[in-house]
């Protein structure tokens, strides 16, 4: 009875695996030669919307300077335009920096938040309720847009349908180490590919809480962003579109953000996304099938994204269960030549369909020599699995124990006289 | 050096590490099954074949780690934005930027813009019926090129400029009005602070911009437009009279519709031909839309098929669209019209307003109709083209 349990457990992790492999494959193959979706960037009006740009901080003093200044140079009618920084708890320079930027620009005006929760979710609560727009754009504390950034972003809210928008994130500290390159690798994929390519199907593109947009008063209908959860964008991403609401991805959209330096600050912040992620995806995984406002390709998609953090566990344990069943001499499952045609078939492409999907972006960003990266994502999708494997595990455990997670800042690198 | 030796130390360390699992997995066979053989030579020469095999897919990623080539991030142009006029006013600031003051004389200069080229800089300029000017030239007062003149690299104007009939230019930016003859060909952009006029059958290339009014004759191919106004043939050029709200008209053809405080969503086709006095919210319709014959609605609309103005119809906000949008005679969009698929514009259809620059963006064709108005940008991937015949 277990050698028979542990033997379907390797097929259904087979079958699963095989899913998520189809799916890079179709969306590189949208990429690469479907038709292209247009995004709202071309779109010329004079009447803009009205925005109001949050910036959470918790000790940003080398960044926040450099970051608020490279918003204020944006090409958006001051008139139409606020800038809140929310200082969140800070105990360096932070809020000294941002007073100092308030007395120098009229449209800069910062939340300094001592008490009450800490963390992304609650701050951002506090600033949507001293907002003057609808709009609301989210820059971290580390990004610098281009100029045409606010107004790209904010155009899409002409679409009645719309309820965020995304950019693409593009790391600017590749030249630091191997890591830093394989992010940079990675994010391309995520972006270049998976993000247009949903874009393009019109299938499930999703908000990443920053580089993006969203409409205030959704937000706050939701009761505003749920200061327990640690994946708030992706918390956002699903009441939307359970909700009837729409999520466009802007390419066009491009913004530069800092990449983790060191392994050890790579794996706690993806544990963190994971533990965040997996415990959006059991809140929301049955109203996403029955929302009436979705189809079926859209639940699919939805289904596919939602159990995305859940994949590296399913591999991990399918791995064991594997090296189990070789011991116990039970490595026979089933006897057939299609079986073997099918194994073969996915040892060839399957398993290569994310380094396809990576690959395709950088041919598609035009990049060069870095593509010989490719190969060392291996060890990298290693680390991944035991991480994002350990944050499920977590998300299960404050779901069975109903604890809740505290937030923690990615540290950043950049030096002073960079910023 | 350093990295040299990082590159031996890296090849190494891939190279123990893949006979370790080698010798691992050979361990593991042993075990499993003591009746298979050790290795013996032939089963070695399989072993470092296995090894080479691992190893060499990483040789190219250690030479890039070892020797970065690539190793800047993306580039972004952070100072991109969007700019009609993007392509006159780049020109521009580059011929400006690429001379100095000593070589605004009139006459031949060698000069460095985007590669060196020679600039021909004239006082004024009249070429003859089927002249031909082959190098880089600067009018700085105004310019006729007769019939069939032949252009073959950038011109810029100080004045005015005219182009004959059956013109072939590749480029032309110019702060006075530009008027183009009938068949003209335009291989890359036009550019004028002033105004345009396009004569019949002309190709205007990537762009024709104009920071007054753009004039199109009938059968011009164009790719991108933009001015306030832009004017298809049959326009008297009269501004708009100012549209008067009327009730929110709605009626359901088929379908169900599901109102909450933000939008209004529509399942199947939707035919608004009533008057009713429901409160205006943005429509969504999830299948196409058709607009009756003289009805105003007051709010944006996202239509998941295609969607059809009546003669005269008004809708006051914007327009997205997955399919066709055929606005027929005399009906207006104030907002934008945005579609996937392709966008008409009958005799007489308006879309944006003095007061108000919009655009009409269309992943596939774009056909304007006579007595057309469009105030502000036209774009398209696919083919651009004004048709005043009747449709």
């Amino acid at each position: 009875m277990v050698v028979l349990i542990l033997k379907l457990y390797v097929i259904l992790v087979v079958l699963v695996m095989s899913v998520y492999a189809i799916r890079h494959y179709w969306l590189t193959v949208n990429r690469l030669r479907g038709e292209q979706r247009l995004y709202y960037q071309d779109l010329v009006d004079d009447d803009l919307p009205r925005i109001t740009v949050l910036i959470p901080m918790h000790n940003e003093e080398l960044v926040a300077r450099s970051s608020i200044e490279a918003i204020l140079r944006c090409e958006y009618p001051r008139e139409l335009m606020q800038i809140i920084p929310i200082n969140d708890h800070s105990d360096d320079r932070t809020g000294e920096i941002l007073d100092e930027l308030a007395a120098e620009h009229e449209i800069v005006t910062p939340l300094h938040r001592h008490d009450g929760l800490r963390g992304k979710p609650a701050a951002l609560n506090d600033a949507l309720e001293i907002s003057r727009s609808n709009v609301i754009i989210n820059f971290d504390a580390d990004y610098l847009p281009n100029r045409g950034a606010l107004r790209d972003l904010a155009l899409s809210f002409k679409d009645p349908e719309v309820g965020a928008v995304m950019g693409r994130v593009v790391p600017i500290n590749t030249e630091a180490n191997l890591l830093t390159r394989l992010l940079d690798l990675e994010r391309s994929g995520g972006y270049q590919v998976d993000q247009q390519a949903r874009h393009n199907l019109k299938l499930m593109p999703q908000y990443g809480g920053t580089v993006g947009a969203y409409r205030r008063d959704l937000v706050q209908a939701f009761g505003g962003f749920d200061p327990t959860v640690l994946a708030e964008d992706t918390d956002l991403t699903y009441r939307l579109y359970i909700s009837g609401w729409k999520i466009v991805y802007a390419n066009r959209v491009e913004c530069y953000e800092e990449v983790p330096e060191t392994w050890q600050v790579r794996s706690r912040q993806i544990r963190r996304w994971s533990r965040g992620h997996n415990s959006v995806m059991f809140r929301h995984f049955l109203p996403l099938l029955k929302s009436p406002y979705l189809n079926r390709r859209e639940k699919l998609d939805g289904m596919l994204l939602l159990l995305i953090y859940l994949v590296p566990v399913f591999l991990l344990t399918g791995i064991v269960d594997s090296i189990l069943l070789f011991f116990m001499g039970e490595m026979q499952i089933i006897e057939s030549v299609f079986v073997f045609l099918f194994v073969a078939s996915y040892n060839s492409f399957g398993n290569f369909a994310p380094f396809y999907q990576i690959g395709t972006a950088s041919l598609l960003d035009g990049v060069s020599h870095r593509v010989r990266l490719l190969p060392f994502l291996m060890f990298y999708f290693l680390l991944n699995i035991w991480t994002i494997s350990s944050g499920f595990f977590m998300a299960v455990l404050d779901k069975l124990q109903s604890r809740t997670a505290e937030w923690e800042k990615t540290q950043r690198f950049r030096k002073e006289d960079q910023a | 050096m350093s990295r040299r030796m990082m590159l031996a130390g890296s090849v190494l360390v891939l190279i123990l590490a893949a006979v370790s699992l080698t010798a691992l997995a050979q361990g593991l066979i042993e075990m499993r099954s003591p009746e298979v053989p050790p290795a013996q030579d032939g089963g070695w020469l399989l072993i470092s074949a296995f090894v080479l095999l691992m190893v060499l897919p990483f040789v190219p990623g250690l030479l890039e780690v070892a020797v970065p080539r690539d190793r800047y991030p993306l580039p972004i142009d952070l100072e991109y934005t969007k700019d009609p006029r993007y392509m006159g006013r780049s020109a521009r600031r580059l011929l400006l930027g690429g001379l100095g003051d000593a070589l605004r004389d009139p006459g031949r200069h060698k000069v460095t813009l985007s590669k060196p080229e020679v600039l021909e800089i004239h006082d004024g300029l009249n070429l003859a019926d089927n002249g031909r000017l082959d190098l880089l030239t600067w009018v700085r007062g105004d310019a006729v090129f007769g019939k069939g003149a032949r252009c073959e690299e950038d011109i810029h104007v100080d004045g005015g400029v005219t182009f004959g009939d059956e013109s072939f230019l590749r480029s032309v930016v110019a702060q006075g009005d530009i008027e183009l003859g009938k068949g003209v060909h335009v291989v890359r952009w036009i550019d004028s602070d002033g105004d345009i006029v396009i004569g019949r059958d002309s190709t205007l290339g990537i762009s024709a911009a104009s920071g007054g009014s753009l004039r199109l004759g009938d059968g011009s191919k164009f790719r991108r437009l933009w001015g306030s106004p832009i004017l298809t043939e049959g326009h008297d050029g009269a501004p708009p009279k100012p549209q008067v709200p009327s009730a929110v008209p709605r009626h359901d053809a088929t379908g169900k519709t599901d109102i909450d405080d933000h939008v209004t969503r529509h399942d199947g086709d939707l035919l608004l031909d009533l008057v009713t006095n429901d409160p205006v919210r943005p429509l969504v319709v999830r299948g196409d839309c058709e607009i009756g014959d003289g009805v105003v609605f007051r709010a944006p609309i996202k239509v998941y098929g295609g969607i059809k103005l009546g003669k005269g119809a008004v809708v006051l906000g914007d327009i997205f669209a997955e399919n066709d949008v055929v606005l027929g005679e005399g009906s207006v969009v104030e907002g934008n019209v945005f579609t996937q698929s392709a966008v008409w514009l009958g005799r007489g259809a308006r879309v944006g307003s003095p007061a108000r620059r919009t655009s009409v963006v269309a992943r596939k064709n774009v056909t304007l109709g006579g007595a057309a108005a469009v105030y502000g940008y036209v774009l398209t991937d696919g083919a651009g083209e004004v048709a005043c015949g009747e449709r």
